[in-house]
């Protein structure tokens, strides 16, 4: 059972309930006011992003759904999960039934302030205009059928027999379900799929290669993504089976293609553990935007780990248009900071543009940036040496005539560093998400933070903490989890390293990476053994990331993080003084535009 | 080998493709099952920078330890990466001290192809070595000798007095680094080179230092050895010079200049993705602690494992990295300037007309003085006047006064030209198209001569009123062949000289109206003069 919710959130405004392999069958009218569409436009091929509350275990889980079946006469329509998106674990489809007179049923629905919803006895009566039924509530009920329970079921027996319709005016007796024999028509094979919108994104992906210069054909992506929630009332059936092949075969090889995560799947105690498990991962490291590329491309992986949001969104919708296996998991994430060294962090301090978070020692190693102040020595082409880098207490006698720029691994390929260039987007326009119309002109502006500081550096973060790292990258675009993972090693062996310092940007964007598996094999292995698996995961903290725990298990990740760093005699950053959540343009379409204006890729039409 | 998972499809017409690109990925994935095990087999065959046939020692051990025999074919690392793009097929994986000029030309990478898996293996900045002797001459010229710079450099090779070897910028990215280094210390903006940054060569002082040249930097370092008279040092990687020091009875004194350097990375790339099996164990081999540590020991690079323990000769500071062109046409554009560098001729046409007396004189006879090598600005030693430069001189009032020629070679020279403007002679008219005609006529028989770019520049402080009329010298002009027309003539327009007849000079030849006119600032006449250098075409 489902429940729908308005876009913008609130109270349920209608359920749903899970009737096939992959269906859901609810009221056109539900998916109308739940898309925000006007209930006399056609929704089908719309895709929805459905959440499942109440699993077993308090687990809730987001499936994403398209609309296959709209038959608006009937206000009946039929939503098919995506191909890859599975139905959660444990739950099954309910088989539709004919229902007998006055049948005593159980009709499912969301009543106001409730997300997890509620069952009301009803009596199932004679048939009435329109070829439904009237549907009379039990007199012992303490809810009225009402909003909320639009879509539900009507359930006798474990079958379903009708679906309500008509919620009525909070009487008794005004309540309308459609019958068993309208609704099987919804459970009927999905409609064609709409236009592929591969041909978009090839040409999006094109822009991530060939360098400034290179010439790109600008693509909006169209397919909205919206939110509605799905909240499951009922479940039937067992956990499935899944996990590793049985002892005595070889491991399971598990291929995954990846960018910044490569630091967890690489490390030698997560092969060791994977190892004990049965698996074994092949990686192949590439830029966020690169592993998207070549997913999309044909590449053929068991998961793809891009750093961000956008890459990964790339591959699932790229996947859903195509009626490819895919879905993704959250597993930890880490924050987009500036690395950088204490004389130079120290000649921003006396600029004004950093400040040392409070409560540490007269070495500090975390500071907060006014990404603001800093933009604009970039944009005024002002220098170290302008900033008196020479004339700090650990940058005595240096000279850097280099204008103030962080270094990033390429906007183009990498997830951190078109991160970097939406948070400078977002900054430069005045703390407000660019609009598809703010792009050009916005890109345009910023350009010399990025022609400035010249030909990406791929390998960024080895030349950061290279021995030549000073000389090599003053400030360098990298995520916290390799600072971290940098520090506890140091910590443990030559002893903290107070030369190298996190520079964090007093507007923050949540980086969201996901794990999109592509296969089964990727499923149960990002679900039933890296989610689940409490070594592999405290190997997360281990590594310097921030674990996504339920809200309701206790610790955060942070938490989790910040116990182990101060386990491992690596300081704790105090809390920011201030902090902005940045936002990224709109669409991708936007953000495509952004990258283009700001490094000069010319744009063909 | 992997297999393709089949989904069922929903419409028949889905079906009908995705069966047909099933069977084709089938067929596709059959053939190259059966090639990649042949493959296999084979060496892994690997162009690579030339200066790396130092691992030939190590080769053994990798192929012992990982089981795959490594085959590689020496060029210089511009020249590879060439070929690289035009014949993808050609070789399994390159190892090029740098992949800047690949990411630059990516867009010539195969479109259905992803770009190269690369792994840095360890690195070396691009430095100079120099003569002990030669070291000491340049710290005792240089504004601040203890941070010397490639304006230190430039300064001491246009004045003749330093001369070094470098390899060919088209073929070697050592000699391409080094020509972005100066480029980018030139331009003084502490940014990435832009086009317009490097529309004008200041390069020729540096260039003028050039005594020996290799296609790369392997060969470089042989020629050097054989005839260590041949220059005072070499441009090159750090890791060359180190090892060439082992072998010469005068090591080198390695600088790394304080305003430019570039870090070779020696990224390993694979070429062909059906060999990744065979290059992942390579690259883990490579990148082991051990193998670090000896890549290091034997080839004096800089390991890219931060965990092992340096050299003593490999610690110490480095310069600060430059922000490297992200533009291949700026790239292009350098390559051309140490190509066609040849010493190049410059025309200065100086108005002596009577109101030049007094404190215009006297700022037009420091500025002279601040081209010829007393202007101590990193800027004013990159642009100053060079040896091999030939500078033609003419006074001028009423009509040409006098012309004089100067080859640049010594200490003299320069003071020749100072001493023919301390003359303190002034006429009475102004015939800036008279003057014009003349510097054509000398710039004529430079481009006859074929020696290097050409640059005419005419500066007055005061409007015609005598001599040729604009008409006559513009019909002259056009009548004039097209490479002398070529030769821009840029125009400095002082004291009360009118700017719309400098500007349709400048408009005419296509050169450019500089303003060191009334209202600018102090130190105009020089920045203007400064601002001609490397200009010239022809």
């Amino acid at each position: 059972m489902v429940a729908f919710t308005p876009p913008g959130g609130g109270d349920a405004i209608g359920s749903g309930f899970v009737a096939g392999r992959r269906r859901i069958i609810t009221c056109a009218h539900v998916v109308s006011d739940a898309l925000g569409l006007d209930r006399a436009t056609g929704a089908t091929g719309e895709i929805l992003t459905v959440t499942f509350a109440h699993l077993p275990g308090a687990r809730a889980a987001t499936r994403d759904a398209r609309v296959s079946h709209w038959d608006p006469a009937h206000d009946l329509a039929g939503l098919d999960l995506l191909p890859g998106e599975g139905r959660p674990r444990g739950v099954r489809p309910l088989r539709l039934g004919r229902h007998v007179a006055d049948a005593e049923v159980s009709m499912f629905g969301h009543p106001p302030a409730d997300s997890g919803g509620r069952w009301v006895p009803a009596t199932l009566r004679g048939r009435v205009a329109g070829g439904l039924v009237q549907v009379d509530t039990a007199p012992e009920a303490t809810l009225a059928l009402q909003q909320g329970f639009s879509g539900g079921p009507a359930v006798v027996g474990g079958h379903v027999v009708g679906m309500l319709v008509t919620a009525g005016s909070g009487g008794r007796r005004d309540a309308r379900v459609l019958p068993y024999e309208t609704l099987r028509s919804a459970l009927s094979r999905p409609s064609a799929l709409r236009a592929s919108v591969r041909d978009a994104f090839s040409r999006y992906l094109a822009l991530f290669r060939g360098g400034p210069g290179s010439k790109v054909a600008a693509a909006t992506i169209g397919a909205g993504v919206l939110a509605l929630t799905v909240a499951l009332g009922v479940l039937i059936g067992d956990a499935l089976p899944g996990g590793p092949s049985s002892p005595g075969a070889g491991p399971t090889v598990v291929s995954g293609i990846m960018a910044s995560k490569e630091d967890y799947f690489n490390d030698a105690e997560v092969i060791r553990l994977l190892a004990e498990r049965g698996y074994r991962v092949d990686v192949t490291r590439r830029g966020s935007f690169e592993v998207a590329q070549e997913v999309i491309g044909g590449g053929e992986y068991d998961f793809a780990f891009p750093s961000g949001r956008p890459p990964a969104n790339l591959i699932t919708q790229d996947r859903r248009s195509r009626d490819l296996f895919v879905g993704s998991r959250s597993l930890f994430t880490s924050p987009l900071v500036l690395a950088s060294f204490r004389p130079y962090a120290e000649a921003l301090v006396a600029d004004g543009v950093a400040t040392p978070r409070e409560g540490q020692d007269d070495e500090p190693l975390y500071y907060d940036l006014d990404v603001d102040k800093f933009v604009e020595l970039g944009l005024e082409g002002r220098t170290w040496d302008d900033i008196g880098f020479g004339r700090t207490p650990s940058g005595e006698g240096r000279q850097n005539g280099n204008v103030v720029l962080a270094q990033t691994t390429g906007a183009g390929r990498s997830n951190s560093a078109a991160t970097y260039l939406a948070l400078v987007a977002f900054v430069a326009n005045g703390d407000t998400a660019p609009t598809p119309g703010d792009v050009a002109g916005l890109g345009r502006r910023i350009r010399p933070l990025f022609e400035g500081a010249g030909l990406p550096q791929p390998g960024i973060r080895t030349k950061y903490f290279s021995d030549e790292g000073l000389s090599q990258t003053p400030v360098a675009v990298i995520y916290e989890h390799q600072y971290f993972d940098w520090q506890v090693g140091q910590a443990r062996n030559e002893g903290l390293d107070r030369e190298r310092v996190l520079l964090y940007p007093d507007r923050e964007f949540i980086t969201d990476p996901e794990l999109v598996f592509l296969t089964e094999r990727g499923k149960t292995f990002a679900e039933d053994v890296l989610a689940e698996d409490p070594e592999l995961r405290h190997r997360m903290t281990e590594l310097g990331f921030r674990v996504y725990v339920d809200a309701t298990a206790g610790a955060s990740g942070t938490d989790q993080l910040y116990a182990y760093l101060e386990q491992q005699g690596v300081p704790v950053p105090p809390d920011p003084a201030s902090l902005t959540q940045a936002q990224f343009p709109a669409d991708t379409g936007a953000l495509t535009e952004l990258i283009e204006n700001a490094t000069n890729s010319e744009v063909e039409r | 080998m992997r297999s393709r998972r089949i989904r069922p499809h929903t419409t028949p017409a889905v079906t009908r493709a995705a069966a047909a690109a099933l069977a084709a990925a089938l067929a596709l994935t059959a053939a190259s099952c059966t090639t990649a095990l042949e493959r296999d087999e084979a060496a892994l065959h690997v162009v690579a920078s030339s200066e790396l046939s130092d691992l030939e020692p190590l080769l053994a051990g990798l192929s012992e330890a990982t089981g795959v025999r490594i085959d590689l074919e020496y060029m210089g690392t511009l020249e590879a990466t060439r070929v690289v793009l035009e014949q993808p097929d050609r070789y399994d994986a390159a190892w090029l001290a740098s992949d800047a000029y690949f990411q630059l030309r990516s867009g010539d990478w195969p479109e259905d192809r992803p770009l190269p898996l690369r792994e840095p293996i360890m690195s070396t900045p691009v430095v100079l070595g120099l003569r002990p002797e030669a070291a000491d001459a340049l710290r005792r010229t240089a504004p601040d000798p203890d941070h010397l710079s490639w304006a230190d450099v430039a300064d001491q090779a246009a004045a003749g007095t330093l001369s070094y070897g470098m390899a060919d910028p088209a073929r070697s990215f050592s000699g391409l680094a080094a020509m972005v280094g100066v480029a980018t210390a030139a331009a003084g903006t502490g940014t990435a080179l832009r086009a317009d940054d490097v529309a004008c060569n200041r390069l020729g002082g540096f260039l003028a230092g050039r005594t020996l040249e290799a296609p790369d930097s392997r060969r470089l370092a042989d020629a050097y050895r054989a005839d260590p008279a041949a220059a005072d040092g070499l441009i090159g990687y750090e890791s060359v010079l180190l090892g060439l020091n082992e072998q010469l009875a005068e090591p080198l004194e390695i600088i790394q200049p304080q305003d430019g350097i570039v870090m070779a990375d020696y990224p390993l790339m694979l070429l062909d993705p059906r060999r990744r099996t065979a290059f992942d164990a390579v690259v883990g081999h490579l990148t082991a602690p051990r193998t670090q540590r000896e890549l290091m020991t034997t080839t004096l690079r800089r390991p890219v494992d931060p965990e092992v323990p340096r050299l003593d000769v490999l610690r110490g500071e480095l310069g600060n990295a430059l922000y490297f062109p992200g533009d291949p046409g700026v790239v292009d554009q350098l390559v051309a300037a140490a190509r066609d560098a040849g010493p190049g001729t410059t025309v200065l046409a100086l108005d002596f007309s009577r109101s030049m007396r007094g404190g215009r004189i006297a700022e037009l006879r420091a500025t002279l003085g601040g081209l010829a090598g007393q202007d101590r600005s990193a800027t004013g030693r990159f642009v100053r006047f060079y040896r091999g430069e030939t500078v033609v001189v003419l006074r001028f009032g009423r009509g040409v006064l006098e012309r004089r020629e100067f080859a640049v070679d010594d200490a003299a020279s320069l003071a020749g030209i100072e001493a023919f403007a301390a003359a303190d002679e002034f006429d009475g008219g102004t015939a800036v198209w008279s003057a014009l005609e003349e510097a054509y006529a000398v710039a004529s028989d430079a481009v006859a001569a074929g020696d290097g770019p050409v640059t005419v520049v005419l500066m007055t402080d005061g409007e015609n009123n005598s001599g040729t009329t604009p008409e006559a010298f513009t019909r002259r002009y056009e009548a004039l062949p097209a490479e002398v027309r070529a030769v821009p003539a840029y125009t400095i327009r002082y004291g009360d000289a009118d700017p719309a007849e400098l500007t349709r000079i400048a408009d005419l030849t296509g050169g450019r109206m500089l303003d060191a006119g009334p209202g600018t600032d102090d130190g105009a006449l020089l920045q203007a003069f400064q601002e001609t250098r490397g200009c010239g075409a022809g």
